[in-house]
């Protein structure tokens, strides 16, 4: 931290509040990366050099806040800096210099949102841009791969925050439980947005595509959770629940046969006795003692080949 | 894994004990019986549904809950071809401590635990291909006139053919 800020020429002003905040210890090796890489960020970009915050009329010495919390089951991390925060201007330009669409009147936070795209930052891109976006996406697939939100808000010439939601253990999960094909499976809560039932003439395969379905005024991808996993017996489920799920900014529609129910699932490692599976992110133990597992969404999605990005305007 | 060709005789087990007694838990698969060092076994418990995992191999039945450990169940009888893998009240699963993992595997039933005599161990005859390579077989013995396989078990079950253990663990 003092090595970088003298490299960049920077006086930095570190503060931690709620260090005293208990967190799964799986959890810190994991959220350390991501969060050094915040801190990194917001004393390279955030932060001006002693001269030009003078300039600004502020004191030579930038300040780092790094504040935890624990809200609910939630363990909040700030960082936030009082530099000169995000360019909306130059965002925008790189946007646009990337092909994605963004009205120019979009608010902040739609613009803000931007630096997270996979591919939007790299190094040289965003260093010369001023913005904080140096694998951003990065950082937000991996705070979402814990269960957790990331958020951004940010004042021009008033700084920076960060904010990094995590759950405060990674054993616990909300979950939705899902039946395909008499079996039953665990999504995270996290990754679903709604679900909804399937209109009879509302899936409408597109040629050499695979199927869409409309849901308001947008056409998302279908994925037939029972062809990815095709149950045991052979049967090919009735696919009349649609679960709408986002995952790494993309969303999709996953059909299942219904949905059986809400709850905590305590996670369990697949691996440990055998193997990782592709799709599944672990197991759980239901109730009755038997074991369900659990979706690995954003693989899923992935995997499907059904990306649909840009999908900003349904959140 | 990676030997091939002759195979002298078996290998002794570093759990031979007094007088090279070696100890074998024995249990029957279709036809034939096997016996597998006893020190790999945790325990043996009836055979429950267990979860199954779509897209893996048909000899994996599915993963159980084992005392809120996440076990995966192996079927012997379907790796080995065996007809008739049915299940009832009399199929067995052994549950074992392989490769510092915990996995249960199938049997017709379990039979006996016997001591055998290092020397009464033969070597295997070696076959072309089979259904399973004879480099899983550590010898054979004759017990009351009956032929009992012995089997490494954990080799078995961590061959590359197995699909248990991921092929590049890190």
């Amino acid at each position: 931290m003092h090595e970088l800020s003298e490299r960049l020429g920077k006086q930095v002003d570190l503060r931690f509040t709620g260090e005293a905040t208990e967190l799964d210890r799986g959890l810190i090796e994991k959220i350390s990366d991501p969060l050094t890489h915040l801190v990194r960020n917001a004393v390279d970009h955030g932060l001006e050099t002693p001269e030009a915050r003078r300039a600004a009329g502020k004191p030579d010495t930038g300040s780092l806040r790094l504040k935890a919390s624990q809200r609910g089951g939630n363990m909040v991390i700030e960082v936030s800096d009082d530099g000169r925060g995000l360019d909306r201007a130059k965002i925008l330009a790189r946007a646009a210099a990337h092909g994605i669409a963004v009205a120019p009147d979009a608010d902040d936070q739609t613009v803000w949102q931007l630096i997270f795209e996979a591919g939007f930052s790299t190094a040289d891109e965003v260093t010369e841009v001023s913005g904080r976006g140096v694998g951003m996406d990065v950082v937000r697939r991996n705070i979402l791969a814990l269960g957790g939100a990331i958020d951004l808000q940010s004042r021009p010439g008033q700084g920076t925050t960060v904010t990094v939601s995590v759950p405060l253990t990674l054993a616990i999960m909300e979950a939705m439980t899902v039946g395909i094909g008499g079996q039953v499976y665990v999504l995270p809560l996290a990754t679903v947005v709604e679900s909804l039932s399937v209109e009879a003439g509302a899936l409408h395969a597109l040629p050499g595509q695979g199927d869409t379905l409309r849901v308001r005024d947008d056409y998302l991808p279908v994925i037939h959770l029972a062809r990815v996993f095709p149950p045991p017996d052979g049967t090919t489920g009735t696919g009349a629940i649609a679960v709408i799920v986002e995952a790494d900014g993309t969303y999709a529609a996953l059909l299942v046969d219904e949905l059986v129910g809400q709850q905590q699932v305590v996670v369990k490692s697949l691996e440990a006795n055998f193997r990782r599976v592709p799709g599944l992110s672990g197991a759980t133990v239901m109730g009755d003692g038997s074991v369900a597992l659990i979706l690995d969404v954003s693989h899923i999605v992935r995997r499907s080949g059904s990306r649909r990005e840009a999908q900003r305007q349904m959140a | 894994m990676q030997q091939h060709g002759y195979r002298a005789s078996w290998q002794p087990d570093q759990a031979a004990t007094k007088a090279d007694l070696r100890e074998f838990l024995t249990f029957r698969l279709g036809a034939e019986s096997y016996g597998i060092a006893i020190l790999k076994v945790q325990e043996i418990r009836g055979y429950e549904q267990p979860t199954a995992i779509a897209n893996a191999p048909a000899f994996i039945k599915g993963v159980i809950n084992l005392r809120g450990v996440i076990v995966p169940i192996l079927d012997l009888r379907v790796k080995f071809q065996l007809p008739m893998a049915k299940y009832d009240e009399f199929t067995v699963v052994i549950i074992l401590n392989v490769a510092a993992r915990v996995v249960g595997v199938v049997v017709d039933s379990v039979s006996d635990v016997l001591s055998l005599p290092a020397e009464e161990i033969r070597p295997t005859p070696e076959f072309a291909s089979t259904t399973f390579d004879t480099r899983y077989i550590t010898g054979l013995a004759t017990v009351d006139e009956n032929l009992l396989i012995l089997l490494d078990i954990e080799k078995l079950l961590t061959g590359a053919d197995m699909a248990l253990v991921d092929s590049a663990v890190h």
